[in-house]
């Protein structure tokens, strides 16, 4: 009887142990990526954010090397 | 490659996120930190050229490949200071292994710039919103870095580009495999060639010397494929290194020319074993690094500075191949002491070709019956034509260059008159209507406001002859009959020593009594009647990133190229430096590309302008039938 009442217990608490740990995984890999790809997929934003880099290339180059 | 926005180079696309890589988290490559919540936090520690700083930990985790990569000749160019060292001493070594790294270590790269990104040394950016693409991208990557020689001479920029990528649709990668990029450079390789995954053109072109033809079994592994199927390439001289005053690192190459010598082979090795060779001036110059050392190679000739090359402009038939004796015999296509300069004349014993070595002239050839007699001479003029003419009364001379290189100096009584940047020669490329040559009144005012009348002798030159041709193809769709093109443009006047002017004369407007040669232009309606017509053929002279699809241009809606047209670079009619070839030379080349005069041929570009330019050339020629299809590629619509 113990016996059984244990498996009845880890039937109805492993799933949403479970579905516990995938949502946070989830979330977490949500969360890692947006960081990053949340204004490297945002165009506009890029452009509010980034300015022009001057090039180093010196006026007195020339040819083609 | 038109350059990246700052935005548009760190880009991420959406795909990349559904891609492999994409399943990785971005710190996993470059680091930073992911979870912070600004801009430079998130950065720091960030690395942006991973496959340069860290290739095995990054890339290597999944690719073996990257093992090799760090000593690759793309990383490592290990060769390149090699020679430099062989002709410096133990005293000059090191300063001027400074100045290399200084001034020519830059363009070098690794997985990255081949896989995801624009190398650094071409700006940078995702080429593709940071998809990785097995292949390289010949435009945005490859000749990124190479594009002054291969490039340009592969996509037709110089030449006529190559047949491996006109005919066959190949890219760098079907001849340059994996295997030959991935490789780890033997410490102390001697050059390219002698890395043992180069690629050969014997790799695919196998067994020649049983083969059917003739000339392959004669000169097989004594004479270099390219000797006989390259075409003219630029050679580079004396490169000079400073700092200017913003403490920046500059080189200058102080001269560039297209055109072809064939030498004895300095650098004989099995596989390569070639007596003749294709040889490049290399822009080194025994003053090289006198910024950071004076007199820094005692050694200057212990190597050539003519070099084995291999141009990437091959043609199956080529003008030095039409017959034997368009090679043998042919002192001019060999390297002379004569061709040397003072210092390096040492430094190429070995590799110039004496009288008595050169080839002798074969008895019997076939011929190569080219009819030049329709070529109009009086349509090119030589520069010791123009200094004795220079003040006969009707002479209009025109400057086709930018304002800035005219200001600099020009002939003398030259009139400035840039095609590319002068209103009143062509519509208004921004406006609604189909971009082409002016309507005749506007274009009678223009000319006439430039001095100009109908029946003077006007000549144009450039430093770019197709700027030239440009200018001519308007003026002869206008009516002008006595034009000409300056053979050499202002490169030959300034060797030739003849005075430079930096005065703008004094001219007077004339009255262009303009007589529009209406017959010369066709427009889009018309080409798509012809498109099946037998006697009619389209011939494309934009360069072929264009022409096969690589590329759009700013102003076309989508890449691609009009149904059954000929793919025929303008530069295969002009030179880099607007010398011309000979009559016979052209017209052999474009019998071979099966554009003969029997037929109407239509010239067509992007815009107009290099289809204007080669309306001129062939008309020169004597093509009785060409027509410009001003309105080209861009009004082209499906």
């Amino acid at each position: 009887m113990k016996h059984e009442t244990h498996h009845l217990s880890l039937r109805r608490t492993l799933p949403p142990i479970l579905c516990a740990a995938l949502f946070s995984l989830l979330l977490g890999g949500t969360v890692y990526g947006d960081t990053c790809i949340t204004c490297h997929t945002d165009e506009d934003l890029l452009e509010e954010n980034l300015a022009e880099v001057k090039t180093k290339t010196s006026a007195m180059q020339a040819g083609s090397g | 490659m038109a350059p990246l926005e700052p935005q548009e180079k760190v880009l991420v696309s959406e795909d990349f996120l559904d891609s492999t890589h994409g399943e990785l988290a971005c710190v996993d490559c470059h680091g930073g930190d992911d979870t912070a919540d600004d801009k430079e936090s998130a950065h720091e520690g960030f690395d942006p050229q991973p496959s340069i700083n860290n290739p095995q930990e990054t890339c290597g985790e999944c690719h073996e490949e990257a093992e090799t990569v760090p000593q690759s000749l793309h990383m490592t160019l290990s060769t390149f200071p090699g020679y430099l060292e062989k002709r410096a001493s133990e005293d000059t070594w090191e300063k001027v292994d400074h100045g290399r790294e200084r001034h020519c270590a830059a363009c070098h790269t690794s997985c990255g710039g081949c896989h995801v990104s624009r190398p650094k040394y071409s700006g940078k950016g995702f080429v593709n919103g940071h998809i990785f693409s097995a292949k390289p991208d010949p435009v945005n990557q490859c000749t990124a870095c190479h594009g002054s020689r291969v490039g340009n001479e592969f996509f037709g920029a110089r030449g006529q580009g190559d047949v491996h990528l006109r005919e066959y649709n190949m890219s760098c990668e079907d001849c340059h495999s994996a295997e030959e990029m991935h490789a780890a450079a033997p410490e102390g390789l001697e050059n390219r060639y002698h890395l043992e995954e180069a690629a050969n053109c014997k790799d695919c072109h196998q067994d020649l010397q049983y083969g059917s033809v003739r000339d392959h079994r004669i000169h097989n592994n004594k004479v270099q494929c390219q000797v006989c199927h390259s075409q003219t390439y630029v050679n580079c001289y004396s490169c000079h290194t400073g700092t200017d005053e913003e403490g920046i690192a500059y080189f200058i190459n102080n001269h560039e020319f297209e055109g072809m010598k064939i030498g004895f082979n300095p650098d004989r090795i099995p596989d390569n074993n070639y007596k003749y060779v294709i040889l490049r001036h290399v822009p080194v110059d025994h003053k090289l690094f006198d910024y950071y050392i004076k007199d820094g190679f005692p050694r200057f000739d212990v190597a050539s500075t003519w070099k084995r090359a291999s141009p990437h402009n091959i043609q199956r038939r080529t003008w030095q191949n039409a017959n034997c004796n368009n090679c043998h015999g042919q002192r001019d296509l060999f390297l002379d002491e004569s061709d040397l300069l003072d210092y390096e004349i040492k430094a190429n014993i070995g590799v110039t070709v004496a009288d008595d070595q050169i080839p002798p002239k074969r008895a019997r050839v076939m011929p190569l019956n080219i009819d030049s007699s329709r070529v109009n001479a009086s349509r090119v003029v030589t520069v010791e034509w123009l200094n004795e003419h220079l003040d006969d009364d009707n002479l209009v001379i025109l400057d086709a260059r930018s304002e800035s290189d005219y200001e600099h100096g020009h002939i003398p009584g030259a009139i400035s008159l840039d095609p590319n940047a002068t209103e009143g020669l062509r519509t208004d490329p921004y406006s609604d209507t189909a971009l082409t040559i002016e309507e005749d009144e506007t274009l009678a005012e223009t000319l006439g406001e430039y001095g100009i009348a109908i029946d003077d002798h006007i000549v144009v030159y450039a430093k770019r002859g197709m700027d030239a041709g440009f200018l001519l193809g308007i003026l002869d769709y206008a009516g002008a009959e006595n034009i000409a093109i300056l053979d050499g443009g202002i490169m030959a006047w300034e060797l030739a020593d003849y005075e430079l002017s930096d005065e703008e004369p004094d001219w007077e407007e004339k009255t262009f009594a303009i007589k529009s040669r209406k017959n010369l232009i066709v427009d889009t309606e018309y080409l798509k009647e012809n498109l099946d017509n037998p006697d009619m053929k389209i011939v494309d002279v934009r360069v072929m990133q264009q022409s096969t699809g690589l590329v759009g241009h700013g102003l076309a809606d989508r890449p691609g190229s009009i149904p059954g047209s000929v793919k025929f670079p303008l530069p295969g009619l002009f030179m880099d430096d607007s010398y011309l070839k000979s009559a016979e030379e052209l017209l052999w080349v474009l019998r071979e590309r099966n554009i003969r005069p029997n037929q109407t041929i239509v010239v067509s570009c992007n815009t107009g302008n290099w289809a204007a330019a080669a309306m001129f050339m062939l008309r020169y020629l004597g093509y009785p039938d060409v027509k410009l299809h001003d309105e080209s590629w861009i009004n082209w619509e499906d």
